[in-house]
């Protein structure tokens, strides 16, 4: 018998966490379908996962960012697939509506959370996905995004958009607002607060820098459909007037 | 060309018109535009040409006239000896039915030794035009249709020849002390200044889009410290290098150009802050969050954004940190050995 619900979990030596985030996934659905994408885990936490009763997908290596939502996505069977990750631990109560939402027919539902808007320089995360979303003209989504868990999306939507296209979550969110998927709010879940962005200061904040590319590689998708300006008028812009420099 | 004689046919023609200022039709004026101004004679050139240029006879080295005595910062006065400048420069006003605070742009311009002050008079029907030619020192364009946004900036910046410009618009007075640190910058050599408006801004969830797409952009190119500053906010002022780099015609659309000058290498910094943003003028097509202006200006910066993953490839110059993309394909089954299924 196929679940209902399919919970897909990148995982990546998360040992302290994922044996609870399996158990609340199990708490929100005894019958869900729980795919463990464990790719370069050298800690034994691909071990708790097969423990807890995942069914668990092992790489030797990392696949890099939000491979894994792709692989598991494709080898799970489930009609509403949640993506949620190995190191933050959400309550069941706290995914449910984004499971029941989902199976009412939305085909996708969105953390509603915008990361810190309340600082005048914000993240690079947080600009570029409120300008994906205002160049997508849903600017009502604010900075809601795919890349954000957890969030909830039918089958039939991740394959209008291609399972490939989850690994750049911005890219598959540009696609399944321009092809017009249902995307609806779900629950605020800060998981900035649960999962601040670790040593990103340290670092020269590579995250933030793949973050900021994947947005570009979203936008490009859209103006390629769109034309330049991404149907934007021009104002009546005389511009053969000085052509030729 | 033919320009240097036609006036002295004009002159004699004209007989008893009192000479006092020049008007070229536009399309010889861009061919003779690195010309010297002296050999531009007198009198009023042909009312029914298309499109006119007034250039103005008096021309002044910098700083070379100033009035003795004359005190900084005193309004209508020259400013003192703090605004010598070692360049040529040039201003550009652009202005659309601003017959109200075109005057008060222009005395203000008027106190600093600019070489040209270029107004071009985009599509207007109050009296601009007539504003702008009780100024002696000002050469005037008129283009009887509104050439659209910011391509009149591109028309304008076309006719100087100093080694700095500076844009400004008709709407936005701005007193010389405060035009000075952006004329400075380029002087001491820099291509771009920039208004800082960054003082001027609240939260990122009360900024507009327009700012956010500006933030974008400049991210995107990988000046986060020019946080939200944009060719597409006045005063600005450029180098002629950039002008030469970019060529004016890239101006007619601001963030592209500001692509075109980061992407070439050039200076590009925000040296000084003006509030221009309190200052603007409301009118029906620039109130609301999307109005039209806002959707021409977000247009403008994804037309950046397309020209820099044009040259730079789809991600700009971000990485992909190592993302197996064939994984996500579903095309490993040449690595079926490094996965079990447990």
């Amino acid at each position: 018998m196929t679940a209902r619900l399919s919970v897909i979990i990148p995982l990546l030596n998360e040992r302290q966490t994922i044996a609870s985030v399996i158990r609340e996934c199990y708490a929100l659905d005894r019958e869900a379908e729980i795919v463990v994408v464990a790719n370069g885990t050298t800690d034994g936490s691909a071990e708790i996962a097969r423990r807890c009763g995942a069914t668990v997908i092992s790489y030797d290596r990392p696949l890099g960012h939000d491979v894994g939502r792709s692989v598991g996505a494709r080898r799970s069977s489930g009609e509403v697939l949640l993506f949620v990750d190995g190191d933050i631990v959400i309550p069941a109560a706290m995914l449910r509506p984004f499971v029941e939402t989902a199976m009412a027919g939305a085909d996708i539902v969105l953390n509603d959370y915008s990361g810190p808007v309340h600082l005048k320089h914000a993240h690079d995360v947080v600009v570029a996905k409120h300008v994906l979303n205002a160049a997508l003209g849903r600017a009502d989504l604010r900075g809601m995004s795919l890349s954000a868990v957890p969030h909830a999306m039918r089958r039939s939507a991740v394959e209008q958009i291609g399972y490939e296209h989850l690994a750049v979550p911005p890219l598959a969110h540009a696609m399944a607002v321009y092809h017009g998927l249902r995307i609806q709010a779900g629950p605020r879940v800060p998981v900035g607060r649960l999962n601040p962005l670790r040593s990103h200061r340290r670092n020269g904040d590579p995250t933030g820098r793949l973050m900021l590319g994947d947005h570009l590689e979203a936008l490009d998708w859209l103006l390629r459909q769109t034309g330049e300006r991404g149907n934007r008028h021009d104002y009546g812009r005389r511009r053969n007037e000085v052509s030729g420099s | 060309m033919r320009l240097s004689n036609r006036p002295k046919a004009r002159r004699a023609r004209s007989g008893s018109r009192k000479p006092r200022a020049r008007l070229l039709e536009l399309s010889r004026a861009r061919s003779r535009r690195r010309s010297s101004g002296r050999k531009a004679a007198r009198g009023i050139g042909r009312l029914s040409s298309r499109r006119f240029v007034r250039r103005s006879p008096l021309r002044r080295k910098a700083g070379a006239a100033r009035q003795p005595g004359a005190r900084f910062g005193r309004a209508g006065g020259r400013l003192g000896t703090r605004a010598k400048f070692r360049r040529s420069m040039a201003a550009v006003v652009t202005c659309k039915d601003e017959q109200h605070t075109l005057p008060l742009v222009l005395r203000e311009l008027e106190r600093l030794p600019f070489q040209e002050i270029i107004v071009v008079i985009n599509g207007s029907t109050d009296r601009s035009l007539e504003r702008a030619l009780q100024h002696r020192r000002t050469t005037v364009v008129w283009l009887p249709e509104a050439l659209g946004h910011d391509v009149a900036r591109a028309v304008g910046a076309r006719l100087t020849t100093s080694s700095i410009v500076l844009f400004m618009d008709g709407d936005v007075p701005v007193s010389a002390e405060d035009l000075v640190p952006f004329l400075r910058s380029v002087e001491r050599g820099a291509d771009l200044a920039l208004n800082d408006l960054s003082p001027f801004i609240g939260s990122f969830a009360e900024q507009d889009h327009v700012t956010r797409f500006k933030t974008f952009l400049n991210r995107a190119l990988g000046r986060v410290d020019l946080a939200m500053n944009s060719m597409t906010a006045v005063p600005h002022a450029v180098s002629r290098r950039l002008l030469d780099r970019i060529g004016c015609a890239a101006l007619a659309v601001p963030p592209k150009a500001q692509a075109l000058a980061i992407m070439s290498g050039l200076k590009v910094t925000a040296p000084a802050s003006v509030n221009v943003i309190a200052r603007n003028r409301l009118r029906p097509h620039n109130v609301g969050e999307f109005n039209e202006v806002a959707e021409l200006i977000i247009g403008d910066h994804l037309e950046a954004i397309s020209l820099i993953l044009q040259r730079t490839g789809p991600r700009g110059a971000y990485p992909d940190a190592g993302r197996w993309r064939h994984v996500a394909r579903g095309e490993d089954d040449a690595d079926e050995h490094h996965y079990s299924v447990v």
